[in-house]
């Protein structure tokens, strides 16, 4: 089974990744960290290497959902193909860091791998404002995120919520403004009470 | 079912791949990319647009590929993405015209693409030397072959007898163009015919 959590830069993806594999026993999966050999090009010339650099992540991304779906066991993953395809890719498309013609030969690529494979079986998107988000953000501390601004932030949480109102496969959306589910064990147990009435109970909520 | 028709320039792989359909009712298929977005500048500037110029073919031919699968009927195809790959892009890397990391990150993705999709139930080699080509390129007088090289002829022939000897891993059979006249000669194009039929539907195939 393939179990996947989606949300913003600091919305709480590996914190709840986590805390479900331990829960449920499920394999947990995290971003790859293997270096993207265009990142340092990237950061230095956008326009020149975003395509380069996001073909070489929706590969990447596309050899996990073809493992995962070869796989026995059942694995959460943490962040999904679908956020490179239609977050991030589109936003720098939008920003005007990939051309349209460049876009477009992107987009029908990823168009024919999803033709392809499953959707996961469950897909778990943790919404959250921008406080919320800055918040955690400023919490973790991670230094090259300190510099983000504002206004991007905004951009792909627009672009999620967009593409989370179009998602075709089954989907858990959690409050993350309200459910704590790291530091509150009645609001994690909400988290699995739902998780459980959507993959193991008669009467799925729809 | 998918049979492919390979072979280099002027090897005679139309007019072979229109015999078979019409003695099989197979549908014929020939490349057809009537619209490459890049191709103006990629001639301007092969260098910088090789990548994206490969990564839309990669992708156009993968797409076949899935078509071609999903198919209910026997197709024949002429030129597969196996050429694309193994004869026409390594020319372009020994040439310099891409570098090291975007040919990984292409073969990448062509490795990848090739974990979903099946291979060809049958892949036709047309082996023929350098002056056979040369001939059936005059014969045919297409404007912009006649100023081919000689030695680009012979370095493609190279390669096309490294991909289907060392990198191709599917069912191929090679017909030795050189001393076999299928369109003018009905012993010829039967000899074919019978190999076909004896690996396609024989219990003892070759």
């Amino acid at each position: 089974m393939h179990i996947a959590i989606a949300g913003n830069i600091g919305s709480g993806k590996t914190t709840l990744t986590k805390m479900l594999a331990h829960r449920y026993g499920w394999t947990p999966r995290f971003e790859p960290v293997d270096n993207n050999p265009y990142l340092e090009d990237f950061y230095a010339d956008m326009k020149r290497w975003s395509f380069n650099l996001q073909i070489y992540f929706l590969n990447k991304r596309f050899k996990e959902v073809v493992e995962i779906a070869h796989s026995q066991e059942t694995i959460i993953q943490d962040r999904t193909i679908f956020e490179d395809a239609c977050i991030f890719a589109p936003n720098l498309h939008g920003q005007g860091m990939m051309s349209d013609r460049d876009f477009a030969n992107y987009k029908d690529l990823f168009d024919l791998m999803m033709s392809l494979v499953q959707l996961p079986d469950l897909m778990i998107y943790i919404r959250s404002s921008i406080p919320t988000l800055v918040a955690q953000i400023q919490k973790r501390g991670r230094e090259y995120e300190q510099t983000m601004r504002l206004d991007y932030l905004e951009g792909l949480s627009r672009r999620y919520e967009e593409w989370i109102s179009t998602y075709k496969g089954q989907l858990i959306v959690i409050d993350g403004d309200h459910c704590k589910f790291g530091d509150n064990p009645e609001h994690f147990k909400q988290v699995t009470d739902m998780i459980d009435a959507k993959l193991f109970g008669l009467f799925p909520m729809e | 079912m998918h049979i492919a028709i390979a072979g280099n320039i002027g090897s005679g792989k139309s007019t072979l791949t229109q015999m078979l359909a019409r003695h099989y009712g197979w549908e014929a298929r020939f490349e057809a990319v009537d619209h490459n977005p890049y191709l103006e500048d990629y001639y301007r500037d092969i260098h910088r647009w090789s990548f994206n110029m490969e990564v839309f073919f990669l992708k156009e031919r993968f797409r076949d590929l899935i078509d071609i699968s999903k198919s209910d009927h026997t197709i024949i195809q002429d030129r597969t993405i196996f050429e694309g790959v193994y004869v026409f892009m390594q020319n372009n890397k020994a040439m310099g015209n891409l570098s090291d990391r975007d040919y990984e990150t292409y073969m990448e993705l062509f490795e990848q693409m090739m974990t979903v999709v099946r291979l060809p139930d049958l892949m036709i080699y047309l082996r023929a030397s350098v002056p056979h080509l040369v001939g059936n390129i005059q014969k045919r007088g297409r404007e912009y072959e006649q100023s081919m090289k000689l030695e680009y002829l012979e370095n493609l022939n190279r390669r096309y007898d490294e991909f289907i000897n060392e990198m191709y891993k599917g069912r191929v059979m090679v017909i030795d163009k050189d001393n076999l006249d299928y369109l003018n000669n009905p012993k010829d194009f039967a000899q074919i015919v019978d190999r076909i039929d004896a690996t396609l539907f024989g219990l003892f195939p070759e």
